[in-house]
């Protein structure tokens, strides 16, 4: 997997070379549900680099949730197990990190942001508390010192009167509210990685700007480098540094935003941009679809996962999973067709690993 | 003469909704979750219905099929007067409107098999043999793209797109006329999304279906719609043909919520973001009698200035702006033919 390692570094043109934040390499993770083993998520690289955003895309299943999950260690074991890979953030294996040094990094070395605020927040504690709390266990603040915090948080995330609700219960806020307080909550310990999974998704588009507004300012002043979850391809556009778009727990394609949009490589990612109606675009009378269904993570799959919905598949894609390559400045994809010259990669090399 | 007559007859709204209003008591505040709201839909068309959460569009909906009870207002639906129908009338009624529901997950009963969720409406709304019934059970889960053997499969074994097929399968079993989509697609991934758009709308040339079609993504609703309704606390504050809502806005809350709609185009976006704001607080109850977008309103104080108009004191009126393209906002007024200019809100003027 050393095709990954000098990302980093062709990504930054011209300025400062920069060590990723954090870099994941070859995480496997499985869930054991009685006798069938869901394989979801199947050799995953990536880096990511601070103060940049990475948007992870693909469909429901396709690992997105289950990977940051397992790097941060909250993946629930069982059913869930990492049975591979290395995830490196601050010169540490996270994967290989005791309990009590992990508690260290959650919080102020890497936060996360749930889709459902209802479920993460605790419904019996004060908003203003489940702030300070985190304030007070990292960073040894007084109570007074943290209320202080909780309540410029609040307010740095748009809830005005935050000294009059910070004794309010979660109950008492509406779902956007409620997904703000747990942004403030997230960056209360100045993380230098966040991780939102789906922050936006129960959101009307007016909060969700709003929410993408304050996530973005609070990157480019603290160089937090943001992973952030989601479905929809016009969020992605307009947050995103880089993308990684999963299928069946492989990321298939990682590109530029630009590239991904503008120049996609594998057929899933064209697929995906091409079903998308847009409110600008031109209205069509029916929508491109991709037929079938993602396959079966139970079982093995023999060559590419993608085969049976490609309206580019090849023979030699029934049987070999194709290995990454390279493609444009700073992208890789996983595909035996090359867009390029509109025909089979020459002399590919094929990944033997990828199926075991 | 007939053929006049044919044209009158389909020039009859499907459904046409009057002074409609449906309030909730929330301790000893009344909160009026659709507030006089008047439309009418046409037969074959779609109108869509957009606004943040907490708008009223579920409420609307639900008190369109009577799942909710009305505090005043009528209904007519296919020239009979639906808000007055009970009992074996309003049963009777119901076959020809129908709903789909959000959450694939949560509207089918688990512990049923499929073809008995779809049989379920034919079992208790007609007199239909087993024999028959098994047959359309069949045939509608081919109409909406399940194979057969999902007949015999309970919910969990399914995905969530072929889940929402059951529910589609299941609003189709009594031949509606009228089918109301409440965020069907919006748990949907992308993919799967476009699939049961599209299975929507052949359903709906095949069949002759008339849709409102509930949602918060209004990419989908322009794709779809043939007319698009804008709600804002409980009140449609614009109304037009689709082209009309998302190409040529007129109201200030339809251009903000159109403007924060995220278009899957790098370039553009990062243009948004630098030219558009996010419009300000979000919705919430109001207490003061004019506009109740006003205090989250970018433009009040134009219409003060310009208009010498206190929007937090005079409510608007729905008026004419072009054929067929309505809205509700004192700015909009000076715009509109004089013939349709409210009385009552320019005598209000400060």
């Amino acid at each position: 997997m050393g095709v990954y390692a000098d990302m980093a570094q062709s990504n930054e043109t011209g300025s400062m070379v920069k060590e990723p934040v954090l870099s994941v390499r070859d995480l496997e993770v499985e869930y054991r549900l009685g006798k069938s083993t869901v394989r979801a998520v199947n050799g995953l690289s990536f880096d990511l680099n601070p103060g940049q955003t990475l948007a992870i895309v693909g469909e429901s299943g396709s690992g997105k949730s289950a990977s940051m999950l397992a790097l941060t260690r909250l993946i629930p074991s069982p059913p869930g197990f990492v049975t591979k890979g290395q995830v490196m953030f601050n010169g540490q294996n996270l994967l290989s990190l005791p309990p009590k040094e992990l508690q260290k990094v959650r919080g102020p070395g890497i936060a996360m942001i749930f889709q459902d605020p209802m479920t993460a927040l605790n419904p019996l504690m004060k908003i203003g508390r489940q702030i300070t709390e985190g304030l007070e266990v990292h960073f040894k603040l007084s109570s007074a010192q943290a209320h202080k915090r909780a309540v410029e948080l609040l307010k740095m995330v748009g809830i005005v009167d935050a000294e009059e609700r910070f004794n309010d219960y979660p109950i008492q806020f509406s779902g956007g509210m409620r997904q703000r307080v747990m942004i403030a909550s997230a960056i209360a310990c100045n993380p230098k990685v966040l991780i939102a999974d789906e922050p936006t998704t129960a959101l009307d588009v007016t909060i969700q700007m709003q929410v993408i507004e304050v996530i973005n300012r609070l990157r480019s002043e603290t160089e937090m480098g943001v992973i952030w979850i989601t479905h929809d391809l016009g969020v992605v556009a307009g947050l995103a540094d880089k993308v990684i778009v999963m299928y069946a727990g492989r990321a298939v394609e990682i590109a530029a935003v630009d590239d991904l949009f503008y120049r996609p490589h594998h057929p899933y990612a064209m697929g995906l941009l091409r079903s998308v109606p847009s409110i600008a675009g031109e209205k069509r009378r029916r929508l491109r679809v991709i037929e079938g269904l993602p396959p079966d993570l139970t079982r093995t799959i023999e060559g590419c996962p993608f085969f049976s919905r490609c309206d580019k598949k090849m023979d030699i894609c029934a049987s070999l999973m194709p290995e990454t390559r390279r493609v444009e400045i700073s992208g890789f994809v996983a595909c035996h067709w090359d867009v390029v010259t509109q025909h089979a990669v020459a002399n590919p090399t094929y990944s033997v690993e990828g199926r075991q | 003469m007939n053929q006049v007559k044919a044209k009158l007859v389909e020039r009859q709204p499907l459904l046409e909704i009057t002074g409609l209003s449906v309030s909730f008591n929330k301790g000893a505040d009344k909160v009026k979750a659709v507030d006089n709201v008047s439309l009418s839909v046409s037969a074959g068309e779609t109108l869509g219905l957009v606004g943040e959460s907490g708008c009223g569009k579920s409420t609307l909906a639900r008190s369109i099929i009577r799942l909710q009870s009305l505090d005043s207002g009528t209904i007519t639906f296919q020239g009979q007067p639906f808000h007055a129908l009970q009992g074996a009338a309003l049963r009777k009624a119901r076959r020809d409107m129908q709903m789909v529901f959000q959450d694939p997950y949560s509207s089918l009963n688990p512990r049923m098999k499929i073809a008995d969720i779809v049989a379920d409406p034919l079992r208790n709304n007609s007199d239909m043999s087993p024999a028959a019934t098994q047959e359309r059970v069949l045939y509608l889960l081919d109409r909406v793209g399940l194979p057969m053997r999902a007949a015999a499969a309970y919910p969990h074994e399914l995905s969530g797109g072929q889940r929402q097929r059951v529910g589609i399968a299941r609003a189709l079993a009594l031949d509606p006329k009228f089918i109301i989509c409440d965020e069907a697609i919006s748990a949907l991934d992308v993919s799967i999304q476009a699939q049961i758009i599209n299975l929507l709308q052949d359903l709906q040339e095949s069949m002759e279906l008339t849709y409102l079609f509930i949602a918060h993504d209004i990419a989908v609703v322009r794709h779809i719609c043939t007319r698009i309704a804008v709600m804002y606390l409980g009140q449609i504050v614009e109304i037009g043909t689709a082209e009309q809502i998302c190409d040529a806005p007129q109201h200030p809350y339809t251009k903000a919520l159109l403007s924060a709609v995220p278009v899957p185009d790098p370039i553009r976006e990062r243009k948004r973001y630098q030219t558009t704001q996010a419009i300000r607080g979000e919705i919430s109850k109001v207490s003061h009698e004019g506009c109740k977008f006003a205090s989250r309103c970018p433009v009040r104080d134009i219409a003060m200035q310009t208009r010498k108009i206190d929007c937090s004191a005079v409510a608007p009126e729905l008026i004419n702006l072009s054929s067929g393209h309505f809205g509700a906002c004192h700015l909009l007024a000076g715009n509109a033919p004089s013939s349709n200019r409210p009385v009552n809100a320019a005598v209000k003027l400060l």
